[in-house]
C-alpha cells in the first residue's frame, strides 16, 4: 500500500516536473504573459522592423487570449506621424449557388493606422480589429521629424532636417507591399523651410506657410503637392496652422508665455481673414469641426489654463481640465473632446518650456462635453508616464490615437459605445 | 497809392457796416453765437477700444457750466442731466458699433445747443516678430527679444467686429511711434504703411512702439502701443541621435543616465541673432580639445568598462555681439 501511495506521488511529481520543462523551454514563452494586460505591448516584439524580407507579421497569441488591453502601445519605436484609414477587408464569403461558379467574397471595412517610422521612414500598418501590424513599405528616409498620411493611406508628407539644417518637405505616393514585392514611397519636394503645415478636415489637402522676401505667403495645395494656389499674404510670419472646417482654417501667432497673443480666421475660399480672438497671453487653439467653437489655451503667470470660446457670441467657458489644446481631439460630432491633461505640472513659463522640451508631461486621459464644458477623467493610470500629443479620433469613433511626445511612440485606446456620449 | 486808398475806404466802410449790424444785434443772440463757437466736447482716450470706457468733458470759455443745464442722451435715450453737468462717462460698443451721444447745453444766456458725438470703436492688433531670432528649425514658441534685436511689427485693424477683412490692410493710414515720438518712423507712416522694421537701440531696455490707424473715409481710427522687455538669450542641449535627428522633445538637463557606449550632445541656441555664434564646449570643467572644439555638436565616448560621470558645458557667444552669450551643462553618468 505505502509502495502504491508512494509510487503515485512520484508520478505526480514527474508530471509537475515535466509540465514545468515543457513551459520553460516552449518557444511561444513571451515575458509579456507575465505582465498584466494594461502593460502589454501588441504588435511589437514579434516584429523585427530591420528585416527588410518580413512584409507582415500576425500576431494570434494575442488574440487567442482576447485579453488585449483598451489603451495599448502600438509601436514602441519612435513614430514620426500617423494616419487612421478606413480600410477595404473581406469579412467573409457568399458560397457560389452552383459549382460552375466561384465563392462571391464580402467586403466590409475596417480601421487602420498606417504610421511612420521615424528612423528609417518605412510605414507600418496597425489594424486594432486583429491586432496586427505589418511594414508596408521599405523606402528608407531616416530621421523624420514629422509625418502626415492622407485619408485613404495613399499620400504621404515627410519632413526633415538636410545636413545644412533647413526643413525638407517630402511629398509621396505609397506603394504597398504585396506578398511578393516590398511597398515603396516615391514623390517629390515642395520648397524648401516650410515652416507650418496643417491638413484639412477631410485630410485630402494641405495647407502651407512658406517665408518670402516680403514675409510669408499661404498656399493650399493636394496631398501631392499638385493643384498649389497661393491664398494668403503677409507681413508678419510666424504662425501656427489649425485647418479645422472645410472651407476656414485658424492662423495662431506662435505663443509665449509671456506675450500676447492673436488668431485669425482665414477664409480659404476667398483669402480674407477674421480676428477671432487676441490679447491673451501663451495663446493656442484647436478649433471645432463646425467652426462655432474652439479650445483656447492660455498661460497667465505661468498658469495652464484651457477655455472653449464660442465664435459666435464670444462666449468663454473655464474647463477644469488644464492643458493644452494640441493635447486635444474633437470627436467628429463636435460635441466631444479628448484630452491629455498633465498631471501636477511644475511651475514653468509655458507652452515656451513644454516646447523647448525642458518640461515634460505626465497626463491623464480627460472628456469634456463641448456642450456644457463639463470635464471629467476617463483613464487616470496609464501604464507608462505619457505626455500625450497628435491626437486622433477615428471616423467611426471607435479609436483614439495618439504619440507619446516623450519617446514618440504610438498609442491606441479602444473606445466603447457610449465612451464618448 | 490809389489802390491802397481805395482798400482803405473800403475797409472803413466794411467796419462802419459791422458796427451797425452789431448794434441791431439784442446781447442774448451774441452770448449764443460766441458760446455756441466756443463750445468743444474733448473725447479721452482720443481712439478708444471695444468695450473701453469714454469719458466726455465740455470745454469752453464761454459758457458758465454751473448755470446751465446740460442732458446727456445715449442712442437717444437721457442717461444723465442736471446743471454743471460737465463730464460724462460710458462705455463704448464693439469694433464697428457706433454709439451715439448727444449733449444738449440749454440756460437763458446761450439758449439751446445741441452737441453729438459718435464714438466708433476700432481696435488694431500689433503683431511683432524677431525675424532673425535662432530657434530650432520646427519650433512652434515665438522667438523672443534679446538686446538689439531686429523687429519687424504689423498692424492688423478690426474696425467691424466679426466681419472678414481681406488681408491687405493697405487701406489705411498709419502713423507709427517709438516711445512716444512719431519722427522716428517718419519714412515707415503713411497710407498703405501697417508694417514697420527696426532694431532696438542699445541703450534700453524696454521700448514702446505705438501705432495710430485711421481709416481713409475717416470714420474709423484705433490705436495701440506695446511695451518690449529684453529677455536673455539661451542655450539648450539635446541628443544628436543617428538615426532619429536632433531630439527637440527632451532638452538635456540636471543628471543624464546612460548605458549606451557613446552619445552626441547638440547644443541649439534660442533667440540669438542670426550672424553666427562660437561654441566652448567644456568636459568636466577643462576646455575639449581644439579638432573637436567650435562645433554645435560634441561626441563623449565611454572609455573601458567601467562607470562614470561628465559635467559637459558649453558657452555659446554671438561672433559680432558681446551682450549675446549663454552658457549651459548637463551632467551624463555612464553605466554599465
Amino acid at each position: 500500500m505505502r509502495r502504491i501511495v508512494f509510487i503515485i506521488i512520484a508520478a505526480i511529481l514527474l508530471i509537475i516536473l515535466g509540465v514545468g520543462v515543457w513551459f520553460y523551454f516552449s518557444p511561444s514563452r513571451d515575458i509579456r504573459d507575465l505582465l498584466p494586460p494594461i502593460f502589454d505591448i501588441p504588435g511589437q516584439g514579434d516584429f523585427d522592423p530591420t528585416d527588410p524580407g518580413q512584409p507582415g507579421v500576425d500576431e494570434e497569441d494575442e488574440q487567442q487570449e482576447g485579453v488585449l488591453p483598451d489603451l495599448r502601445k502600438i509601436s514602441d519605436a519612435p513614430v514620426s506621424g500617423f494616419g487612421i484609414i478606413e480600410k477595404e477587408v473581406v469579412v467573409g464569403v457568399e458560397p457560389a449557388e452552383s459549382p460552375d461558379e466561384e465563392d462571391t467574397p464580402i467586403v466590409g471595412t475596417t480601421t487602420a493606422i498606417r504610421y511612420v517610422e521615424k528612423e528609417t521612414g518605412h510605414i507600418y500598418e496597425y489594424v486594432p480589429e486583429n491586432d496586427t501590424t505589418s511594414r508596408i513599405t521599405n523606402t528608407t528616409i531616416p530621421r523624420s521629424h514629422e509625418a502626415l498620411i492622407s485619408s485613404d493611406g495613399e499620400h504621404i508628407v515627410l519632413r526633415y532636417l538636410n545636413n545644412q539644417q533647413q526643413i525638407e518637405t517630402f511629398v509621396g505616393s505609397v506603394q504597398v507591399a504585396t506578398g511578393t514585392q516590398e511597398g515603396t514611397v516615391s514623390g517629390s519636394f515642395l520648397e524648401r523651410n516650410i515652416t507650418a503645415i496643417a491638413p484639412n478636415p477631410d485630410n485630402n489637402r494641405l495647407f502651407y506657410l512658406i517665408e518670402t522676401p516680403s514675409g510669408v505667403a499661404g498656399r493650399i495645395s493636394d496631398f501631392d503637392g499638385s493643384s498649389e494656389e497661393t491664398i494668403f499674404q503677409f507681413p508678419f510670419t510666424q504662425w501656427l496652422a489649425d485647418w479645422n472646417t472645410p472651407n476656414s482654417l485658424l492662423l495662431t501667432t506662435k505663443p509665449s508665455g509671456d506675450v500676447l497673443g492673436y488668431t485669425y480666421r482665414l477664409n480659404t475660399q476667398t483669402g480674407s481673414l477674421t480676428r477671432v480672438i487676441g490679447g491673451r497671453e501663451g495663446l493656442t487653439v484647436h478649433g471645432g469641426p463646425q467652426g462655432e467653437q474652439l479650445l483656447l489655451g492660455t498661460s497667465p503667470q505661468s498658469v495652464i489654463a484651457l477655455s472653449l470660446f464660442s465664435t459666435e457670441d464670444s462666449r468663454l467657458t473655464a474647463i477644469s481640465a488644464p492643458t493644452f489644446p494640441e493635447k486635444c481631439v474633437w470627436a467628429q460630432s463636435g460635441t466631444r473632446i479628448v484630452c491629455g491633461v498633465p498631471e501636477n505640472p511644475s511651475q514653468a513659463t509655458y507652452p515656451d518650456a513644454w516646447y523647448q522640451g525642458v518640461i515634460s508631461f505626465s497626463d491623464d486621459i480627460w472628456v469634456i462635453n463641448a456642450e456644457t464644458g463639463n470635464a471629467s477623467v476617463f483613464i487616470e493610470d496609464t501604464p507608462e508616464q505619457i505626455d500625450m500629443v497628435s491626437l486622433e479620433i477615428s471616423p467611426d469613433e471607435s479609436v483614439l490615437v495618439f504619440q507619446n511626445k516623450r519617446d514618440h511612440s504610438l498609442w491606441m485606446l479602444e473606445l466603447q459605445e457610449g465612451d464618448l456620449f | 497809392m490809389y489802390f491802397s486808398g481805395i482798400i482803405r475806404v473800403t475797409l472803413l466802410i466794411t467796419i462802419v457796416l459791422s458796427v451797425a449790424v452789431f448794434t441791431n444785434t439784442s446781447h442774448a443772440q451774441i452770448d449764443e453765437f460766441f458760446a455756441e463757437s466756443s463750445l468743444a466736447v474733448n473725447v479721452s482716450p482720443e481712439f478708444p477700444g471695444p468695450g473701453e470706457q469714454v469719458t466726455l468733458t465740455l470745454v469752453s470759455n464761454a459758457i458758465d457750466f454751473n448755470r446751465t443745464v446740460i442732458t446727456w442722451r445715449v442712442n437717444g435715450s437721457v442717461i444723465a442731466e442736471g446743471v454743471g453737468e460737465k463730464t460724462f462717462t460710458t462705455t463704448a460698443g464693439q469694433e464697428g458699433e457706433t454709439t451715439a451721444v448727444t449733449v444738449q447745453l440749454s440756460s437763458p444766456t446761450i439758449g439751446v445747443i445741441d452737441r453729438l458725438v459718435e464714438i466708433t470703436p476700432g481696435s488694431v492688433d500689433l503683431l511683432w516678430e524677431i525675424p532673425d531670432g535662432t530657434h530650432p528649425p520646427f519650433y512652434k514658441g515665438k522667438t523672443l527679444p534679446v538686446a538689439q534685436s531686429y523687429f519687424r511689427l504689423a498692424a492688423f485693424p478690426v474696425f467691424q467686429a466679426g466681419q472678414e477683412t481681406t488681408l491687405v490692410p493697405e487701406e489705411g493710414i498709419y502713423r507709427w511711434l517709438r516711445n512716444g515720438v512719431y519722427r522716428h518712423f517718419n519714412n515707415q507712416s503713411g497710407f498703405g504703411k501697417y508694417f514697420i522694421t527696426f532694431t532696438r537701440d542699445i541703450f534700453n531696455k524696454t521700448e514702446t512702439i505705438g501705432v495710430e490707424v485711421e481709416s481713409v473715409s475717416g470714420n474709423n481710427s484705433a490705436a495701440r502701443e506695446i511695451t518690449f522687455g529684453e529677455e536673455d538669450p539661451t542655450v539648450f542641449l539635446y541628443e544628436q541621435h543617428p538615426l532619429q535627428g536632433t531630439l527637440f522633445n527632451n532638452a538635456l538637463t540636471g543628471t543624464l543616465n546612460l548605458s549606451k557606449q557613446e552619445i552626441t550632445v547638440r547644443a541649439v541656441p534660442y533667440f540669438f541673432a542670426r550672424g553666427g555664434v562660437t561654441y566652448d564646449w567644456e568636459v568636466n570643467g577643462s576646455q575639449v580639445p581644439p579638432q573637436e572644439n567650435g562645433r554645435p555638436t560634441l561626441t563623449l565616448r565611454r572609455e573601458g568598462e567601467g562607470s562614470g560621470r561628465a559635467t559637459v558645458s558649453v558657452e555659446v557667444d554671438h561672433i559680432q555681439n558681446p551682450l549675446l552669450s549663454a552658457r549651459t551643462s548637463v551632467v551624463i553618468s555612464f553605466s554599465q
